[in-house]
C-alpha cells in the first residue's frame, strides 16, 4: 500500500504547468504502460497518479488567488493544453519575490508589487502538509531560491532544485539538508531530449570513436519568459556554468566550447530551436564537421523528468535516505554534486529504485 | 593619362580594415574572379591608398598601418604580404568606442587624441570611411565633424545614425560633399542573401509568416554586440532592412546572437524561414552560411570608396541614393535589391545623377 506523495511548487511557470497537465493526461496510465518521458509508469512503488499537488507560490497577479488548475493557463505561461484539469482546490499563493523578477521582467511576469504581501513559505509548507518542494523559479533566482530552500529545511521538506541556482551541488547547502535528515535532488534539470544530453552524447561519440574535438558550440534560441529572462547576461552566469560544464566534462580535454542560450526570439513561443556544430580532426588531421538542429516543444521537455525525481525523493523519504541523491541527481538534472556518464545514469537510477544503492 | 589614385583615410583599424589594406595588396596580382566589379568607373582596387588611420589601441596607435591591421584584438587572417607605407595609426577620440564587454580586450593607448580635422588635411585623403565598432555614436561624430572641417566625403561603415541624420545630410549637401552609408552591407553577408531568399519566395508567391538568422562570429564586433543597446540598435538596422524585402509584415528576427572567440573571423549565420504556400501547405527552410566576416565587408567596401570618389569627381553632395540602397542596410531610401543594382550601375556609368 503506497501513500500519497504531496508536492508544493515554487514557480507556476510553464514548466509546471506540464507537469500539472501530466498527472492527469497520464493518471489512468497501465503499470507497463510506455509514458514518453517517463521512466516507469509506477516509478519503484508510486504511480503517477499517487502525486497530488497542496501548495504553489508565484509572483504574478494573473495567478495569485486563483486555483492552480486555472493558474497553469494564465499569461505569460505559454505551455500548449494537452489536458482538461478539474479544479484542485489549491489556491496560488504570493511568494517571496526577492531576485526572482529582473528589473526587466516585471512586467511580462505581471509581479505583485510588495515584497511584504509573501506568504510565510514554511509555514504554508508544514500547514498543507507538503513533503516535497519542487523549485521553478526563474533562471537567476539566487536569493529566492536560496529563502525557499532555507523553507523546505525549516518546515522538513524535500527539496528538487530545478533551476541553475545551486543548492544540492553546493556542500555547504548540501550538509545543511543531511544534518537535517532530509532528501534533496538537483540542480538545474535536463530535459527528456534537450540540447545538453544530445551535444553531451555527442561529444561522447566523438571521443569515443578518436576524434579530437577542435571546437564546439550550441547556440539556443526560445520565444517564452526563460528566454526573455534570460536575455540579461548576468542572470545568466549559473546557467552558462551549469550547461558548459555538463558538456565539457564529458572530454578529458580542453576544447573551445560556448553554450547558452543565446537569444530570446518572441515569435518562436514555447518553440525552443538548438545549433549544435562541432569541427574535430579524424585520422590524418582531416576534418570532420558536425551541424544539428534540435527543435522542441520547451516546456513540457523536462515535465516527465520532474515527476520522476519527485518519485525518486518520496523513495528516499520512506527509506529515511538524507542530503544528496546522487544516482536521480546526475540522470536528471545538468549540474549534480557528481556527473556519471549518461548511459550509466539511468541503470543507476534502476538500481536505486531496486534498493541496491544507497542515494 | 596620370594614374589615378583614391586617397582613403580609415578611423578604426580593425578586421575590416585589415581585410581593406591586403585586397589593396592582393589585388594589383590579379585575382579578378571574385569581384562585383574588378574595375569600377575605370579605378581598380589597387588604386585605393590609404592615407591616414585613427585607432585608440595601443598596439596600434603609432605603429604602421602594415603592421596595425594585424595586431590584436584583430584575428582577420593574413591572405598576403603588405608593405610598409609609412602610414602611421594616430590616436582618435575613444568616447564610447568600447563598450563593457570589448574594455577587457581594447588596450587603450596613453598617446593624446589628435586633431583630426587637421591630420586628415594634412594627409590629403579625399574621403574618410568610418570602420569603428558598432554603437560608437559619439565618436562617429567626431569623425563627421572633422571630415566636414577638412572638406573630404564620407563613408559609414556602421550602422550609427550618420546619413539618416537630416542636420548631417544638410552639412555635407552645404559643402558639396558626397556622404555613404549607414551600415555596410557584406558582399555574401546575411542580410543580402536572406532579402534575396525571401523576395524568390514572395515572387513565387510563397507567404512567408516568421523567418529569422542567427549569426554568431568571433570578431570583435560579436563581442561588441553582447551588449543588449548596441545588440538592438545593429539589430534594427538588419531586421528593417529585411523587412523591407516583403511587401507585408512578417516576424523577423536578424543579427549576431553570440560571440566564439575561437571562430575568428569566421561568421556561421542560422536561417530559418516558416511560410504557407499553395492549398496552406507549409514551407520550412533551413540554412547554415559560413563567411568571413572582414573580407565580406571589405568587399563592399571597396566598391563604395570607388563610388564615393566618382561622386566627388563629379561633384555631387549629399547622399548617393542608388549607392547607398546597393551597398548598406540603412540608406537614406531603400531600393529593392535589384532596382538598387540597375541604378548603382547607372550611378557609375553617368546615366544617372544619384
Amino acid at each position: 500500500m503506497t501513500r500519497r506523495i504531496k508536492v508544493a511548487i515554487a514557480g507556476l511557470g510553464s514548466c509546471a504547468s506540464a507537469i500539472i497537465q501530466g498527472l492527469h493526461y497520464y493518471k489512468d496510465a497501465a503499470d507497463d504502460e510506455v509514458i514518453p518521458g517517463l521512466m516507469h509508469a509506477r516509478f519503484g512503488p508510486y504511480h503517477i497518479s499517487d502525486i497530488d499537488i497542496v501548495a504553489a507560490f508565484d509572483v504574478n497577479t494573473n495567478k495569485i488567488g486563483k486555483d492552480v488548475s486555472e493558474a497553469i493557463f494564465a499569461a505569460p505561461n505559454k505551455t500548449r493544453k494537452f489536458a482538461e484539469v478539474p479544479n484542485m482546490g489549491v489556491e496560488v499563493l504570493p511568494g517571496p519575490i526577492l531576485d526572482g523578477v529582473a528589473p526587466h521582467m516585471r512586467e511580462s511576469f505581471f509581479c505583485y508589487k510588495n515584497d511584504d504581501d509573501a506568504v510565510d513559505v514554511a509555514h504554508v509548507l508544514k500547514e498543507t502538509g507538503a513533503e516535497i518542494l519542487v523549485n521553478f523559479l526563474p533562471v537567476g533566482s539566487d536569493k529566492a531560491t536560496k529563502a525557499y530552500a532555507q523553507a523546505a529545511l525549516d518546515a522538513g521538506v524535500a527539496l528538487a532544485n530545478g533551476i541553475p541556482s545551486f543548492i544540492v551541488s553546493d556542500p555547504e547547502w548540501a550538509k545543511k539538508f543531511e544534518d537535517a535528515g532530509i532528501p534533496c535532488a538537483g540542480d538545474d534539470i535536463k530535459s527528456q531530449l534537450g540540447a545538453t544530453i544530445l551535444h553531451r552524447v555527442l561529444m561522447q561519440l566523438m571521443h569515443d570513436r578518436g576524434i579530437h574535438v577542435k571546437e564546439t558550440y550550441q547556440l539556443n534560441v526560445g520565444g517564452n519568459t526563460d528566454f526573455e529572462n534570460m536575455k540579461q547576461e548576468g542572470r545568466l552566469t549559473t546557467k552558462r556554468i551549469s550547461k558548459t560544464q555538463a558538456v565539457t566534462s564529458v572530454l578529458p580535454y580542453d576544447v573551445p566550447t560556448r553554450i547558452g542560450p543565446s537569444d530570446y526570439v518572441p515569435f518562436l513561443g514555447d518553440e525552443k530551436v538548438c545549433y549544435l556544430h562541432a569541427i574535430g580532426h579524424n585520422f590524418g588531421e582531416n576534418p570532420v564537421n558536425v551541424n544539428l538542429k534540435l527543435s522542441v516543444q520547451d516546456s513540457p521537455n523536462s515535465a516527465g523528468v520532474m515527476i520522476d525525481v519527485i518519485r525518486a525523493l518520496a523513495i528516499a523519504q520512506d527509506r529515511g535516505l538524507k542530503g544528496p541523491m546522487f544516482s536521480i541527481s546526475a540522470y536528471s538534472f545538468k549540474h549534480p554534486p557528481k556527473q556519471i556518464p549518461d548511459f550509466e545514469g539511468k541503470e543507476v537510477v534502476e538500481k536505486f529504485i531496486r534498493g541496491e544503492v544507497d542515494a | 593619362m596620370a594614374h589615378n589614385t583614391i586617397k582613403v583615410a580609415v578611423a578604426g583599424v580593425g578586421n575590416l580594415t585589415s581585410a581593406l589594406i591586403q585586397a589593396i595588396e592582393y589585388y594589383r596580382e590579379g585575382h579578378e574572379d571574385e569581384l562585383m566589379h574588378p574595375r569600377l568607373a575605370g579605378f581598380v582596387i589597387s588604386d585605393i591608398e590609404v592615407v591616414a588611420a585613427f585607432d585608440i589601441d595601443s598596439r596600434k596607435v603609432g605603429h604602421d598601418l602594415s603592421e596595425a591591421v594585424f595586431a590584436a584584438p584583430n584575428n582577420k587572417v593574413q591572405v598576403v604580404n603588405v608593405p610598409k607605407r609609412g602610414v602611421i595609426v594616430k590616436m582618435g577620440p575613444v568616447l564610447d568606442g568600447i563598450s563593457e564587454y570589448t574594455e577587457d580586450v581594447i588596450d587603450v593607448s596613453d598617446e593624446e587624441p589628435v586633431n583630426l580635422a587637421e591630420e586628415l588635411e594634412q594627409s590629403g585623403a579625399e574621403l574618410l570611411v568610418l570602420n569603428t565598432p558598432s554603437g560608437s555614436q559619439k565618436a562617429n561624430n567626431a569623425y563627421v565633424k572633422a571630415a566636414l572641417e577638412a572638406g573630404i566625403g564620407l563613408i559609414n561603415s556602421t550602422p550609427s545614425q550618420v546619413v539618416r541624420d537630416n542636420k548631417v545630410v544638410r552639412e555635407f549637401s552645404a559643402k558639396g560633399l558626397p556622404i555613404l552609408g549607414d551600415d555596410l552591407q557584406s558582399q555574401a553577408g546575411g542580410t543580402v542573401f536572406h532579402k534575396g531568399v525571401l523576395e524568390v519566395l514572395h515572387e513565387q508567391g510563397i507567404k512567408v509568416k516568421d523567418t529569422y538568422q542567427l549569426d554568431v562570429s568571433g570578431g570583435l564586433e560579436g563581442l561588441t554586440t553582447l551588449d543588449y543597446d548596441r545588440r538592438t540598435l545593429k539589430r534594427s538596422t538588419k531586421e528593417n532592412s529585411i523587412k523591407r524585402s516583403l511587401p507585408y509584415e512578417t516576424n523577423v528576427a536578424a543579427g549576431t546572437t553570440d560571440y566564439l572567440d575561437f571562430l575568428g573571423s569566421r561568421r556561421i549565420g542560422h536561417y530559418w524561414i516558416k511560410g504557407k504556400g499553395f492549398l496552406g501547405h507549409q514551407v520550412k527552410i533551413d540554412i547554415t552560411m559560413q563567411t568571413d566576416d572582414g573580407s565580406n565587408g571589405a568587399a563592399a567596401l571597396v566598391d563604395a570608396i570607388r563610388a564615393c570618389k566618382v561622386a566627388l569627381a563629379r561633384g555631387i553632395a549629399g547622399p548617393v541614393k542608388t549607392v547607398c540602397a546597393h551597398l548598406f542596410k540603412a540608406p537614406p531610401s531603400y531600393l529593392s535589391r535589384t532596382d538598387a543594382i540597375e541604378g548603382f550601375d547607372e550611378f557609375i556609368s553617368g546615366e544617372r545623377q544619384s
